[in-house]
């Protein structure tokens, strides 16, 4: 089932949520909403959901299925919510929490008592924690908690699965296993899925779309790829990780740096803000290439599956670059050697 | 961390003699203030051999005291569980305008005299009160009567359930009752199924409370009441009357049933505040 937000406006007292945001997820897609805190993101998902009212203005609506549910509570929407901290029953067992969703229907729709058993059970199979069923929360690893919350979530058979920074409360290794374990799980059922998520990793790895959020607007919606190598704004582009930021000029719709040929100061063309990322810039030993930066390293953190390289340029900027292992041994790179950077790409922005 | 209690150990390591000293202190203090007066209750109480002290209850002023005791603590327990937990689930889970000048008035009981509660209701519902008049022309008897006496136990001990469970609830906040709601679940379902559970034994902690203060208030209900014998005497003052009389085994025979009171109070109270840790421990690792 798609869902459609259109003009959606929320502040809490003086503080703008969120700004005339729209937005569309199509049927079965999985896409994260990526941001930092406070731009809106979580208020976004809470609206679509049904927990939160958005501000009343005319032409603000959320669609399900093209159909208006802006006024209607958060139990008749058939959503599944997972909550940030699992928010599981604690008075209840794995199997009571996983079964609440279908023990509180009303009496004319609910599954008889058989019915809801063999579905928890289903749904045991499908989270792997089939031995677990009699526990308690308190007695679950976090990742095991968030699985269970999923389950409850899915029991319902929502039409929609929503899910608040689901893995912001776990350790690193976990959360890489549950995120790919949710990615391979919603390729199997194909449910509607909005992600919230303040982690760019998780964000490129697991949807198939990213909303990029900030200050309460939507700053860019596009595939991981297009976030990442076509990014909107200088903004979208930072979030996304690590760049260099150098200034410049654009000139006939090449960049300029202004580090690499300090006098050309007012030649012509539009003044800009460039963005390198750090694997996009090259280190050599000698200059003489046209629009070389002259540098120092000042560190090196070869431990990794990239040679992480601090520089310093004449103007006392720090960059960062990374370079394969290959590449690092051939330089023979030593601290506080002298050394010439060229950015392979760059990303112009217009000054402000 | 295995060295951590042994280094906490050597830093409070006091002198035994004043080690002590302190702890002596302590139980002479105990001994004097607390544990001899409920030997002396019970030591009165049976001085005429355990054949008075059975007669005492067998006196039917005494059963009417008993019985009515009873009854309002019947009444008024019941009806603060319900305020208190109305009062909490409102003050606890939902943010509104005058929320802490509420909890301030929950409070009110326990910073006024209990005499003072009393006579407000001699002013409301007396002969020269408020409404006494309208009562009385609708053959209404509410001051020297029992629905006075009910009325007053429940201004003195309406604050012992709310106060209990309030702090809980708020500290467990609202998440599992946004789960709830997203799941499909009514406001009454999410109350009884998810928000009561978490706080049951709070709950039980603060009727406790409540009942050991319904039972035992004097004051209060002593200006209410009018002690006629036989029908407003509650037992608390049925002992003073006893007492006044001079006729010591019975006045303390019906103590010793209100000391028993408190005996078995501090018998749950203290089950109830391990089983609220542990219960408070298992959420604190949920979170």
């Amino acid at each position: 089932m798609s869902i459609e937000v259109r003009n959606i406006r929320k502040s809490f007292g003086n503080f703008h949520a969120l700004r005339n945001v729209s937005l569309k997820v199509n049927e079965g897609e999985l896409v994260a909403l990526l941001g930092p805190s406070g731009s809106g993101k979580t208020t976004l998902l809470r609206i679509i959901a049904g927990l939160e009212e958005p501000d009343p203005s005319p032409g603000s609506e959320v669609l399900f299925h093209g159909q208006d549910v802006t006024r209607a509570q958060v139990g008749q929407r058939r959503v599944g919510f997972v909550f940030q901290h699992y928010a599981l029953f604690r008075n209840m067992t794995v199997s009571e929490n996983i079964a609440f969703g279908l023990k509180v229907r009303p009496r004319n729709s609910r599954p008889s008592k058989s019915e809801i058993r063999e579905k928890v059970r289903k749904l045991l199979e499908l989270i792997q924690l089939e031995t677990l069923a009699g526990r308690y929360p308190s007695q679950l690893s976090g990742g095991q908690r968030q699985r269970v919350a999923l389950a409850r979530a899915l029991a319902i058979e929502p039409k929609v699965l929503l899910l608040d920074e689901p893995f912001g409360a776990l350790d690193a290794k976990v959360r890489l296993g549950l995120r790919r374990w949710l990615r391979r799980l919603h390729d199997e059922i194909h449910i509607t899925s909005v992600l919230v998520t303040h982690d760019q990793e998780e964000a490129l790895e697991v949807a198939d779309r990213v909303v990029v959020m900030n200050d309460g607007r939507i700053e860019q919606i596009g595939t991981p790829d297009d976030v990442f190598h076509r990014p909107a704004s200088e903004f979208v582009m930072d979030f996304l990780g690590h760049v260099n930021l150098f200034h410049g000029r654009v000139e006939s719709g090449k960049p300029v740096f202004e580090q690499a040929a300090p006098g050309i100061n007012g030649v012509g063309g539009k003044p800009a803000r460039l963005l390198v990322r750090p694997f996009e810039l090259e280190i050599h030993r000698s200059g003489g290439l046209q629009g070389a930066i002259p540098a120092r390293v000042r560190r090196i953190q070869s431990a990794g599956a990239q040679v992480k390289v601090e520089l310093e340029s004449e103007s006392r900027e720090t960059l960062q670059v990374e370079l394969s292992h290959g590449r690092y041994r051939e330089l023979d790179l030593q601290l506080n050697q002298e050394v010439y950077c060229t950015p392979r790409e760059a990303r112009a922005f217009p000054a402000p | 961390m295995a060295s951590k209690p042994a280094a906490l150990g050597l830093a409070c390591k006091e002198p035994a003699w004043l080690r002590l000293c302190l702890i002596g202190l302590t139980i002479a203090f105990l001994g004097l203030f607390l544990f001899l007066p409920l030997i002396t209750v019970f030591a009165e109480a049976l001085r005429k051999g355990i054949g008075a002290y059975f007669e005492s209850f067998n006196n039917p002023d005494a059963r009417s005291a008993i019985y009515l005791t009873l009854l309002t603590a019947g009444i008024s327990v019941p009806a603060n569980v319900v305020f208190g937990l109305a009062a909490s689930w409102a003050i606890g889970k939902f943010d509104f305008k005058g929320r802490s000048l509420l909890i301030t008035l929950i409070d009110i009981p326990f910073a006024v005299s209990p005499v003072i509660s009393g006579l407000i209701y001699v002013l409301l519902f007396g002969l020269q009160g408020w409404l006494g008049p309208w009562l009385i022309r609708h053959n209404l008897q509410v001051i020297f009567a029992v629905p006075g006496i009910v009325l007053a136990t429940i201004f003195v001990t309406f604050p012992f359930v709310a106060r209990e469970v309030i702090p809980l609830m708020h500290e467990q906040d609202t998440d599992e009752e946004q789960a709830a709601i997203s799941l499909g679940a009514s406001g009454w379902q999410t109350f009884r199924r998810v928000t009561l559970p978490n706080v049951k034994w709070a709950v039980l902690y603060g009727v406790i409370l409540c009942n050991a203060r319904a039972m035992g208030e004097f004051g209060a209900v002593s200006v209410v009441s009018g002690h006629i014998r036989g029908q407003t005497n509650t037992m608390p003052l049925h002992v003073e009357i006893l007492y006044n009389e001079y006729n010591f085994v019975a006045a303390f025979a019906v103590a010793s049933l209100l000391a028993l009171l408190a005996l078995v109070t501090l018998g749950f109270k203290t089950i109830l505040a391990w089983k609220i840790r542990q219960s408070a421990g298992a959420a604190g690792e949920a979170a």
